[in-house]
């Protein structure tokens, strides 16, 4: 069995990473009924036991003593690590696994890149060594940040490019929160280009979400909860954006939408931690939907939103899972699938679902969905047969579509905006180690990357013949 | 340079002996003693007997000669072998020794001429086929193959079917011997068990008949063990007999002791081995000439070279005319004065368009030179018109080096037609299409 | 006699179970007492208590089937797996044939090499080996290849088959066809018989003959183990004299694979029916053989659906297209039959030289096996292994769905990073298009 470790770095990316470890332990508490400490637990917990002397890591099998998350967290201002500290989490975390700092960035990419960056990097390089080595098996690093801040983006980044240097073969995914338009951070788009070279350069694979997404899927389901219609009434504890039955107690702003990502995070881990007829790895991931080194961008999209409290359960409604995973509403960030081209595409199915169930659907939804010419089957499937709570069964799309291009269009536009003025370039150009060259070449790098994806978009509506196969002579 | 000689005499004592320890493992009657081998490359007559007795045995046992032929010596006996001989390939001078006996003229067949009859057998595979011969017979479990009812026709196509189905025949027998060879492994553990169960228990039984036919295999076992390892140890040592051998012909050919034939045989036009030696590997050159046909300049070479042939061999026919009315010759060549001793006339003025191509012209008879004194005075007149030297004769040395001279002349032309049809290939290539189009 | 498998990844491991499942429940319910030793011998070997111990190494690089596995068979009570003739690592092959075969495979050599010997020196005679995995993944295909190079480096004599699962043509994994490519060329070389099962050909068996609603993968693989368990169980030959053929392997393999170009066997059993139908059906060997045969010649896996108008061409005048395409060519037919009253059947059907290349007798080319032993449960069954042009299609479709993703260079830089360079794709894609050639111009 596999471990992963989640390193949440800045506000954004520690306030989700706490609704991660509150749901995941939500998710065990619902599975592991007999309290041993199981392979499942192991991916993401250690087991300690405080009596044993030496650290007293508890191996697999045994009854659980007391979990540790398998974490990493990095943030340049106290607040938000303070306040898990002093919730009902605190078990949970380490001190050794926290670094924090008093001041902040100050919304600035090269404060948290350049002067924290090299200020902490021993720290950084330390913890993170020691949180492997706690695993035996390290499969993957989870990042979880967001883009328009100063330290979640800048010192987010070199905590990437440090993993890259430090343990190159681990594989990196890293969820990345887009600011949506109305962002009150006006230096977010610097910050976001800035980011986005590097995770260009250093990260396997990406999974953006964008802030706007969420509030739409939450309204969406607050619409739905208080709407009354008969035969609507949706099951307790069973939406996507729920944290009840978590330790946590009565939820706070912004928990509805975190809670989306940290099931995500559960979901895209649930097949390496449960067993299934078609097992997929996080490994699997990253070579299934990566065709070429740059365009790692995984449009990720959740379904079902929420369970209806009727309990039967017509196979129509599994069929309708399948079509709302690829319908514009159940994106995580504001694009359109359908629309655009698809270089690949994953679907990870949890609950009771039969491969035969997911190929008909597949075949089903196929022929509407527009795929690059040379991987006209370019579906990995993966089946995991515990569903998450609240759930009889539930899937996750990962699709690489050239639906990002959009996002990073605009992007684009509202970095160019501020750069043509030079508006707000001093409070970086100040920092050591900051130069201009840095901003010209992250828009260049944003530039190609659009580019690579426009001229996948062009093959779409022409017919592209088949290569021409090798000729034996006869 | 006293102790290698010893050495070295030590050692081919070693060889020789060797190969008869094979022999005589493969069951060939009468092999004589490894001193004798080495008396006979001197040529004494003593081993004489010995030799004609082992090539007999050889023959009679690889089938050639059948055992009618008996072991007795005499005039019949050796016309078996002779005969035997020559179906093997092997076309020796003594051969040819008219049906008026042998000795006739002075010539004796020597030990030496046996002795380079059996290595020319041993040198075409005749002691492999009597090995293989003799271990079918040894080993009893060599499996007899039922032959696979394989339809072979008698007239090979080579097209592809034909290709794939003997692919497949082959393919199903080596299937067909793995099978085998692991039965095989199976019962040899099983044969192990059993004797080492038989073993334990201590030989009281004494039953005799299953005793006989167990001793019986082992001596098999053993005659073939030791055969086996005769075949090893020959093996191992068989560069240096060969090494040996060449020295045998070494003094075959430039021992005076051996006398050739005054006269050839009568009647046919039969040309000297040694001289038709040069030309056939002047053809063989030939031959191996690209025969591409937009080649005028090939062709042309090749009617004339072949013509050339043709005028060489029909010079030697003339010689031997001339040769045998040599009492001829002197009114001959007293009378046409203006002719070299070859009919220079049948040599077609092409020969002029050979610039390279020396005075081969002036082809002999490259034999062995003997002493006719007589004859090239009588030749004076010519000699110097000619300027060459008697042009019937010239001796081998000289021949040799013309006919190497021309080989090496003629293979140079045959280079630079080859590398003109290699470039003229390339520029074809370069012009077609490319079959195969990876895309970038 | 006896065989030894090598189950290798998630997919030859989950279908070697069922295999010795069908195996060992055949052998416990057969009435001759020779079948039973027979065929106990073959796949199972007798420990100290007198339990079954399946003559098989598992491997896979991540433990979570081999553990389901290794815990199934105990718990079924007739029949285990060692208890140390498995291995596994922690994390598996992701999918990437080049991690199997240079990374993994090579890591793993001296182990994996290890349990073989072992696994081969408790047999009194190996038969042979037979090595059981997918192409689609990345553990199985690619160190399944190495592995199967290496047991060729050290038995080079003896029979080593591999049993190929080819994925469904809409995918299961994104870059199947790229491991699929890549392990059928360097199995070519290496292996003296590929046998193929295809997903979507099970699948469809599942759905149309068994009638199986919803189908999962363990219903796929009981099927897969069914058709190979009647072609691996004790039969008699036509070499072997009176007595159940000691050669299984070497048999089959000389019957079928002689041509190094001709390699690919496919196979088809008849009847295929759900458990409770079987014993309302009554079989006539007429019926069956009839069926079998027009199901070999119009290329259809299963009874239903066959096409009746396809037939072999006619007298003289063979060549490609007379037949219109449709017309499914032999190179070589093994016809294996059991149950009551074999001897009486029929098969001159299948010796008409009609059926077969012109370059070889129908003698030659068609061989057939006998058991008068029932397999399991079908009173009566056939099962036709064929090196034809079945194979043909679903191979060039795979062929060419490859070389488009190459043409594109997508995923390369996966593999590449691994140590597979360009040039290994391109010597896998000429061979496999001179297999596809081979087979296209058999006629």
């Amino acid at each position: 069995m596999t471990q992963s470790v989640v390193v949440q770095v800045g506000q954004c990316g520690n306030q989700v990473g706490c609704r991660f470890w509150d749901l995941a332990l939500r998710e065990h508490a619902y599975v592991n009924k007999k309290g041993l400490y199981d392979e499942a637990l192991s991916s993401f917990f250690r087991n300690v036991d405080s009596r044993k002397s030496a650290g007293g890591a508890c191996g697999v099998g045994g009854r659980i003593q007391h979990l540790k998350a398998r974490a990493v967290l990095v943030d340049m201002e106290e607040g938000v690590v303070n306040e898990i500290l002093q919730g009902p989490l605190r078990e949970v975390f380490d001190s050794t696994q926290l670094l924090t700092d008093v001041s902040g960035s100050g919304n600035n990419w090269a404060a948290g890149h350049m002067t924290y960056g090299s200020a902490y990097r021993e720290q950084i390089l330390d913890k993170l060594r020691k949180a492997a080595e706690h695993c035996d098996c390290l499969q993957c690093f989870f990042l979880i940040h967001s883009m328009g801040g100063g330290t979640g983006s800048g010192l987010g980044t070199r905590v990437l490019s440090l993993l890259e240097e430090e343990f190159p073969e681990v594989c990196r995914i890293v969820t990345s929160i887009y600011p949506s338009a109305e962002d009150d951070v006006i230096t977010s788009p610097y910050n976001s280009v800035l980011a986005m070279r590097e995770l260009t350069e250093h990260a396997d694979c990406v999974l953006p979400v964008e802030n706007q997404s969420l509030v739409d899927i939450v309204s969406k389901i607050q619409l739905m909860s208080h709407s009354a219609k008969p035969g609507s009434v949706i099951k307790r504890d069973s939406t996507v954006i729920s944290g009840q039955g978590g330790i946590s107690g009565p939820e706070k702003p912004f928990d509805a939408m975190n809670n989306i990502v940290a099931n995500l995070l559960l979901n895209i881990t649930s097949s390496a931690r449960f067993e299934g007829s078609l097992n997929m790895d996080l490994n699997e991931i990253a070579m299934n939907l990566v065709p070429f080194p740059r365009l790692h961008y995984l449009v990720p999209s959740l379904t079902p939103l929420y369970t209806l409290a009727d309990v039967s359960v017509p196979t129509r409604r599994l069929d309708q899972m399948f079509s709302d995973a690829f319908s514009k509403d159940h994106q995580l960030i504001r694009a359109d699938p359908k629309h655009s081209l698809y270089l690949a595409c994953a679907l990870m199915v949890r609950g009771n679902v039969q491969v035969s169930d997911l190929r008909r659907n597949i075949e089903r939804l196929r022929p509407s969905l527009p795929f690059v010419s040379w991987n006209q089957e370019g579906w990995k499937t993966g089946l995991c047969s515990v569903p998450p709570v609240g759930h009889s069964h539930s899937l996750l799309a990962l699709a690489n579509n050239t639906c990002v291009k959009p996002t990073f269009m605009e992007l684009r536009e509202h970095f160019t905006r501020l750069y043509r003025k030079k508006a707000h370039l001093h409070h970086y150009l100040h920092v050591e180690g900051m130069e201009q060259s840095f901003f010209s070449e992250a828009i260049a790098s944003l530039s190609s990357l659009i580019e690579e994806y426009h001229h996948l978009d062009a093959t779409k509506a022409r017919l592209i013949p088949d290569a021409p196969r090798l000729s034996i002579a006869t | 340079m006293q102790r290698t000689k010893a050495s070295v005499s030590v050692e081919v004592k070693q060889v020789i002996g060797a190969l008869c320890r094979l022999l005589a493992a493969v069951g060939v009657d009468s092999v004589p003693a490894p001193e004798s081998f080495r008396r006979a490359k001197f040529g004494g007559g003593a081993e004489e007997d010995q030799f004609w007795q082992l090539l007999s045995s050889i023959l009679q046992k690889a089938g050639v000669v059948p055992s009618e032929a008996g072991s007795q010596l005499g005039g019949e006996h050796r016309k078996w072998v002779a005969a035997g001989l020559w179906q093997t390939g092997y076309h020796a001078d003594w051969m040819y020794e008219s049906e008026g006996g042998d000795a006739e003229g002075g010539r004796s067949l020597s030990s030496r001429d046996l002795l380079l009859a059996l290595g020319w057998l041993l040198a075409s595979g005749t002691l492999e086929k009597l090995l293989t011969q003799r271990v079918q017979q040894l080993d009893k479990t060599l499996l007899t193959s039922v032959p696979v009812n394989l339809h072979l026709s008698n007239e090979f196509q080579s097209d592809s079917a034909s290709l794939r189905r003997l692919q497949w025949l082959t393919g199903c027998l080596r299937h067909q011997g793995r099978i085998l060879l692991s039965m095989l492994q199976e019962r040899t553990r099983l044969l192990h068990a059993v004797f080492s169960a038989n073993l334990s228990s201590t030989a009281s039984s004494s039953s005799s008949q299953s005793s006989t036919v167990l001793k019986e295999d082992c001596s098999c076992i053993r005659q073939l063990c030791d055969l086996l390892e005769a075949y090893l140890n020959w093996t191992q040592v068989e560069k240096v007999f060969w090494t040996w051998m060449d020295s045998v012909v070494d003094c075959h050919l430039t021992g005076p002791v051996v006398k050739r034939p005054t006269h050839t045989p009568s009647g046919n036009l039969r040309v000297c081995h040694h001289g038709t030696w040069g030309l056939e590997k002047l053809e063989d050159m030939l031959l191996r000439l690209p025969t591409a046909q937009e080649c005028n300049t090939h062709t042309s070479i090749r009617t004339q070279v072949s013509v050339f042939i043709a005028s060489i061999l029909y010079s030697l026919s003339s010689q031997e005319g001339q040769r045998r009315g040599r009492g001829d010759v002197k009114d001959r060549e007293g009378g046409e004065k203006g002719q070299a001793g070859l009919d220079a006339s049948f040599l077609p003025p092409f020969i002029s368009s050979l610039p390279s191509v020396p005075a081969l012209s002036q082809v002999c008879r490259a034999r062995l030179r003997v002493e006719k004194p007589v004859r090239h005075r009588s030749c004076t007149a010519e000699d110097v018109h000619s300027g060459a030297e008697a042009p019937c004769e010239l001796p081998v040395s000289q021949a040799a080096e013309m006919l190497l001279h021309a080989e090496t002349l003629l293979l140079e032309r045959r280079d630079r037609q080859r590398q003109a049809n290699r470039t003229q290939l390339q520029e074809m290539i370069g012009r077609q299409d490319l079959l195969v189009l990876i895309p970038p | 006699m006896s065989v030894v498998t090598l189950q290798l990844g998630q997919c030859g491991n989950q279908v070697a179970h069922q295999l010795f499942h069908v195996v060992c429940s055949d052998a416990q319910n057969a009435h001759k007492k020779t079948y039973r030793a027979e065929s106990c011998e073959r796949f199972f070997h007798q420990n100290t208590h007198g339990e079954l111990v399946a003559r098989a190494v598992l491997v896979d690089m991540e433990p979570k089937v081999i553990n389901h596995s290794l815990s199934e068979a105990a718990r079924s009570g007739r029949w285990r797996y060692g208890e140390s003739s498995h291995f596994s690592q922690k994390q598996g092959s992701g999918n990437n044939w080049a991690n199997g075969y240079c990374v993994h495979g090579p890591r793993h050599r001296d182990v994996v090499e290890e349990l073989v010997r072992r696994e081969v020196e408790r047999c009194d005679r190996l038969a042979g080996l037979v090595a059981m995995m997918s192409v689609a993944g990345g553990t199985g295909s690619g160190v399944g290849a190495y592995v199967t190079q290496c047991l060729r480096d050290i038995y080079p004599t003896s029979f080593i088959i591999n049993h190929l699962t080819w994925p469904y043509g809409t995918g299961e994994v994104i870059v199947q066809n790229y491991n699929s490519v890549l392990t059928l060329a360097h199995l070519y070389q290496l292996s003296d018989a590929i046998l193929v099962h295809e997903n979507d050909t099970v699948h469809r068996i599942c759905s149309q003959l068994l009638n199986i609603k919803h189908i999962s993968f363990s219903d796929v693989n009981r099927v897969i183990a069914h058709q190979l368990g009647s072609v691996l169980q004790p039969a008699l030959t036509t070499d072997s004299h009176g007595v159940y053929s000691r050669n299984p392997l070497g048999e089959l393999v000389s019957a079928l694979a002689c041509h190094p170009e001709y390699k690919l066997l496919s196979m088809c059993t008849i009847p295929q029916m759900p458990s409770s139908s079987i014993a309302y059906s009554t079989f006539s060997w007429p019926a069956l053989l009839k069926h079998l045969r027009q199901m070999l010649i119009s290329n259809t896996k299963m009874e239903e659906g066959i096409d009746w108008q396809v037939r072999p061409p006619g007298g003289s005048g063979r060549s490609m297209g007379l037949t219109g395409g449709s017309f499914n060519t032999s190179l070589a037919n093994l016809l294996i039959l059991r149950g009551k009253d074999v001897y009486s059947a029929e098969t001159g059907g299948f010796e008409d030289p009609a059926l077969y290349t012109s370059w070889l007798s129908s003698k030659e080319a068609f061989n057939s096996w006998k058991s008068p032993v029932p397999f399991n449960k079908y009173e009566k069954s056939a099962t036709l292994v064929s090196n034809s042009q079945a194979l043909l299609r679903p191979l060039d479709d795979m062929v060419g769905k490859a070389w488009n993703m190459f043409a594109s260079r997508a995923y390369i830089h996966q593999y590449t990073k691994y140590g597979i360079s360009e040039e290994d794709f391109l010597d896998s894609f000429t061979s496999l298009e001179q297999v596809l050639s081979s087979y296209r111009h058999l006629c």
